[in-house]
């Protein structure tokens, strides 16, 4: 038995972790865009073109907190305690920045997929599900740099 | 009228509440545990075990399980009391309030979320 859970499967789950990341980002992005096209032209057919990503998102984001979770501890102990904390503390602030704001994003998506079948012009469309898809479409690209960021310094094993 | 636009009116009110609540919620108590000396679960990544509140120095603690899954159970039953009482007891719909009510649930929701953000930079980059 290793000495951290999942240690033999950290590269590989930090792989899955960085491609459901790019997925789920780059989804939250071209919802948000479709959103904010919405309010503009094209009322229904952006609202739908954005409704298309729900399939894309919610298995993207499962991944990403899945496999995150699982290989954290490795990072925990591997990359931070044994070096990020010596060498590059801000850093490994960056990262806990990253794992905190992910879990803010996973409620906000939540949220908006309880509100995705509101309908256009409705005041909880209007005022909640737009806004809280773009604040987590944003949270979720600081997420993503900031995960670079700590990678750019050293990655996880 | 596809499957996206269509809302049972009894239901928007509900769902609205629920999902306004479990923001709400969450933002509050997540950005609450990281700066109130809250003893959340910790999980000992060395030693295979969880236990209550922080380990001594200089073993490893992981308090991020701990205080995500204790914000999440709190938001979870909050969204779902919300839901009850919306759907069953006020039976509320945000046209009633002309979209002022939904307007304030908002704002809760970004304040909630805004200070979990600004919490976390701060003590986390700047403290």
């Amino acid at each position: 038995m290793s000495e951290i859970a999942f240690e033999s499967w950290a590269r590989p789950l930090a792989f899955i972790h960085a491609l459901s990341a790019i997925v789920l980002v780059g989804a939250l992005t071209h919802g948000s865009v479709f959103l904010l096209l919405s309010t503009r032209k094209a009322r229904e057919g952006n609202i739908r073109r954005a409704a298309r990503f729900w399939p894309v998102i919610l298995p993207a984001l499962f991944l990403t907190l899945l496999s995150g979770s699982l290989a954290y501890p490795t990072y925990r102990i591997r990359t931070r305690a044994e070096f990020l904390d010596r060498h590059h503390p801000l850093t490994a602030g960056f990262f806990d920045l990253k794992e905190n704001y992910a879990a803010i994003v996973m409620v906000l998506i939540i949220a908006c997929w309880l509100l995705r079948r509101e309908p256009s012009g409705s005041p909880a469309r209007t005022f909640l599900h737009d806004p809280l898809f773009h604040l987590a479409s944003t949270l979720a690209w600081v997420s993503f740099v900031c995960g670079l960021w700590v990678t750019l310094h050293r990655g996880i094993g | 009228m596809n499957e996206e636009t269509k809302a049972s009116p009894s239901g928007n009110g509900a769902l609205t509440a629920t999902a306004a609540a479990f923001v709400t919620v969450f933002g509050f108590s997540f950005a609450l545990l990281a700066i109130l000396p809250v003893k959340v679960p910790v999980y000992v990544p060395l030693e295979h075990r969880w236990q209550k509140g922080f380990p001594q120095l200089p073993v490893v603690g992981m308090d991020f399980y701990g205080r995500w899954f204790v914000s999440f159970l709190f938001a979870a039953v909050s969204a779902l009391l919300a839901w009850g009482l919306v759907r069953f007891v006020f039976q509320w719909t945000p046209e009633k309030s002309g979209g002022q009510s939904v307007k304030f649930l908002s704002i809760y929701c970004f304040a909630a979320a805004g200070l979990s953000v600004f919490v976390y930079a701060y003590t986390l980059l700047f403290k």
